[in-house]
């Protein structure tokens, strides 16, 4: 794993402001400051997530298979309000 | 005319976008905007006659009406600038905007009130020398990627009046 490029993630942070789903009160910094310690959360983190997942599934999955399980899971999580 | 009379407003409705990197059509409970987005430097232009009553010494102000789209914090930067295209000597193919002139302003505290902001315009260069009776073309841009500019998501601009100064 790598943490994103400064250029992804500014694309990502001027993404997210575009959804307009952000707490009112943060300014462009603070949602800045959200995506890059998200994302370095991410990245030293990301071995705990493979290593909870079933030895069957880790074993034959590949990276990105691993990364959209992570994704719809916070995905489902979210539509789901927990 | 008068210091303080109103020359000229525009809505959404009026703005004419550029080729590129234009603001968008919303609205907001009705009222017709234009969203200005956060990240990239976006623009909408508007033309009109500047009245034949301009007395052409003071100058002008514009005021901009704009509201957040979400946000209850930080500033915008906006930037207007002016072309007029005088009688049989400006393409409206070539001729360019004069400089930029800019104002940094705090979003109003609730997401759907207006704050009004106004930016100064000397009478001539400052205005591309602007006449009574003369054609002019107005652009309006969100100067997102100054470090001014701290107020996330869009913004949405809901109507430009010149006034007389």
């Amino acid at each position: 794993m790598a943490v994103l490029s400064a250029t992804e993630r500014a694309n990502l942070h001027a993404r997210f402001m575009r959804d307009s789903d952000f707490p009112d009160n943060n300014e462009k910094q603070d949602i800045r400051d959200a995506v890059d310690d998200g994302d370095v959360w991410m990245n030293s983190n990301f071995g705990q997530f493979t290593a909870a997942l079933p030895v069957a599934f880790r074993s034959a999955s590949n990276a990105d298979q691993r990364r959209k399980l992570f994704n719809d899971l916070a995905l489902a999580r979210k539509e789901a309000g927990v | 005319m008068a210091s303080g009379d109103t020359l000229a407003y525009f809505t959404a409705a009026d703005g004419e976008p550029p080729a590129s990197d234009f603001a968008t059509l919303d609205s907001r409970n009705v009222t017709l905007v234009l969203d200005y987005d956060a990240a990239t430097d976006e623009s909408m232009e508007f033309g009109g006659v500047m009245p034949r009553n301009y007395a052409g010494t003071t100058g002008i102000t514009v005021t901009l009406g704009f509201a957040a789209t979400t946000a209850t914090t930080g500033n915008v930067v906006w930037n207007v600038a002016f072309k007029s295209i005088s009688d049989d000597a400006d393409d409206l193919d070539t001729k360019a905007f004069a400089a930029v002139n800019a104002v940094t302003k705090t979003t109003a505290t609730a997401s759907g009130e207006v704050a009004y902001t106004t930016i100064t315009f000397t009478d001539g260069a400052d205005m591309d020398s602007v006449t009574a009776g003369e054609y002019y073309r107005m652009i309006v841009t969100r100067d997102a990627n100054n470090g001014s500019d701290t107020m996330a998501g869009d913004a949405e601009l809901v109507f430009v009046e010149i006034q007389e100064t």
